[in-house]
């Protein structure tokens, strides 16, 4: 009884918007008390965070993340695109999402894509002549595709959760980054497709094909390009670890774009360091007192419960997808990616590969789902800051957005019911 | 006017103070790191206690950071509720939000010190030389000075600014 009306209290002030750190931490203090742990307890839980090697990777890229946004990389990739492809019709659309994906792999979750890319994608689009409100949504809803890819930061939480967990399946974090290679190829095509179709009637100005302009594009480049390549080869192939290829990467784009480009001053790197640091901060602390909070619920044999009660309801692993697929969206309305990571998998990946789902693919249908939940109302965050950046009311937005949406729920249905899309090049 | 002075200097330094520890964490990390790869990968040696440490200054980042979130208001929470506070009421809310991450923080703060001390008796070593208490003590510390921020916050907090930076 006081049990129920404790969580009440505590769900209530989340919703209310107390920090969701010390709502966690009280209930994890709250289940440490009722089993008798001395609370204590919480500095040993708290004291994990220095016992996970992979962490260090989460500052890191959060810094580079945050560099590169503040630096004029966007519109040096945009450069590059539009006079490599700028001649083909519907070709600077597909390459948008392309260079969107890469841009939020690098740039974590934050919705900065939208304020660095999607601000100098959305003039681009509306000049060569499609219409507002595809922009509009086409820019919203490329915010958060490349979730899926190498080094996003939400692909490396979820690793660093599950590897936490003991689970009897294993896994590395590079097959993580491998499962999501074709989930987000497949989503850029089917995005592109619909994109071509719907604009099919609309006369698009295509510009002329210019060898010099992809050379000076290019060139302006040259020092950002091995970037991705120093990642992917790093990564990829097992020559860094992942903390240490964050950490090579976050002194280059340090050194280049405050010493070679010069566009983020002393002062605005100070910032830099305040903003980014304050977001990692926040999101480590969450993870820590969630990851106390997982120990009440394993020790209180919550996941145990839950698994039985969804036995009883679910029969196959089909309709258990299709349940799964329902929460999450409706999770991803509610809760940021962050904090439906820490609270959310800890208790739905033990019934997941109960039902036979392999981690990795749990991952990336969680992660797609979440990508999706940043163009739901009320709390995606795609849609407020679209609304913020480009003046729109958020209505607006939405429904800009939802045809784009609609593709991509197309493409979640795929990814969750297709495991080889995820799993085909692990299991090798 | 002239207390609000020395008060708006005390608090301009501290949140220098904040800044210059958090550049210098994030910088650690990233020298160590690099000249432990440089270290493995060209000369076949390297630090033996060199990820120990890393490791160590990626929660004491945590919390630095944690701290300056805490003062920029940016913890993330849920707040699908608030937007339908009528506004004169909304510091009300915001008032209480702010007790009970101030209450929490304390309480942390609190226990993890017991734990901490009776990691000092104990002895044990974090790595090298250092003493595992001198790292752990970085957690009452933080939850000590973000509860504290979360206390004033709470107290200042009214009708004009609902998010002080303080």
């Amino acid at each position: 009884m006081t049990t129920l009306l404790v969580v009440v209290v505590l769900i209530s002030l989340a919703l209310f918007g107390a920090p969701l750190f010390s709502v966690i931490a009280a209930a994890a203090l709250y289940g440490f008390y009722i089993a008798g742990i001395e609370l204590q307890v919480i500095g040993i839980e708290l004291y994990r965070i220095a016992e996970t090697p992979l962490l260090m990777a989460l500052p890191l890229f959060t810094f580079s993340g945050y560099i590169l946004s503040e630096s004029n990389t966007s519109q040096r990739m945009l450069n590059l695109i539009q006079s490599m492809v700028g001649w083909m019709p519907g070709g600077l659309v597909i390459f948008a999402f392309i260079i969107s994906a890469l841009f939020t792999a690098f740039t974590g979750a934050s919705g900065v894509t939208i304020v660095a890319l999607g601000a100098l994608l959305y003039p681009t689009l509306k000049k060569a002549g499609y219409s507002e409100k595809f922009s509009l949504g086409m820019v919203t809803a490329s915010g958060s595709l490349g979730l899926l890819l190498a080094p996003s930061l939400p692909l490396i939480l979820y690793g660093i959760i599950a590897q936490q967990m003991d689970l009897d399946v294993h896994f590395s974090i590079n097959d993580l980054f491998i499962a999501g290679l074709l989930p987000v190829a497949l989503m850029v095509i089917a995005l592109s497709i619909y994109s071509v179709i719907k604009n099919r009637q609309f006369r698009i100005n295509t510009e002329t094909f210019d060898k010099r302009r992809i050379y000076s594009a290019l060139w302006a480049m040259r020092w950002e390009l091995p970037m991705p390549v120093l990642l992917i080869a790093g990564i990829y192939s097992g020559y860094f670890a992942i903390s240490e290829a964050a950490a090579v990467i976050a002194i280059y784009v340090l050194f280049i774009e405050v010493l070679v480009y010069k566009e983020v001053s002393f002062s605005r790197l100070m910032r830099v360091i305040r903003e980014s640091m304050a977001m990692v901060g926040s999101i480590l602390l969450i993870l820590a007192v969630s990851l106390a909070l997982t120990n009440v619920f394993v020790d209180a044999e919550v996941p145990s419960i839950l698994f039985d009660l969804i036995k009883d309801n679910v029969e196959s692993k089909i309709s258990f997808l299709i349940l799964l697929n329902v929460f999450l969206l409706f999770v991803g309305a509610i809760l940021d990616i962050f904090s439906a990571l820490v609270i959310v998998v800890p208790l739905i990946l033990p019934v997941a590969i109960s039902f036979g789902i392999h981690p990795v693919h749990l991952g990336i249908i969680f992660l797609a789902n979440m990508q999706i939940g940043y163009l739901t109302p009320p709390v995606g965050m795609n849609l407020f800051i679209s609304g913020y950046r480009f003046k729109k009311p958020i209505a607006e937005i939405y429904s800009a957005s939802f045809p784009f949406m609609l593709v991509l729920i197309i493409v979640l249905l795929a990814i969750t019911y297709i495991p080889q899309l995820s799993l085909y090049f692990i299991a090798k | 006017m002239q207390k609000y002075k020395t008060e708006s200097t005390i608090i301009f330094w501290l949140h220098r103070i904040e800044d210059i520890i958090v550049t210098f964490l994030l910088s650690s990390i990233l020298i160590f790191a690099v000249t432990q790869i440089i270290l493995r990968n060209f000369f076949e040696s390297g630090i033996i206690w060199a990820d120990s440490l890393l490791r160590i200054l990626v929660l004491w980042l945590a919390l630095a950071g944690a701290i300056l979130a805490s003062r920029q208001g940016k913890q993330i929470n849920i707040d699908v509720f608030s937007q339908f506070i009528p506004d004169p009421y909304k510091h009300h809310v915001q008032k209480l939000n702010f007790l009970f991450a101030s209450v929490i923080c304390l309480l942390i703060s609190y226990y993890s010190f017991q734990f901490v001390s009776l990691e000092y008796e104990t002895g044990g070593y974090a790595f090298a030389e250092v003493p595992a208490w001198v790292a752990e003590a970085v957690i009452p510390l933080g939850f000590a000075i973000m509860g504290m921020r979360y206390l004033v916050q709470t107290l200042t907090i009214n009708k004009k600014s609902s998010n002080p930076e303080l």
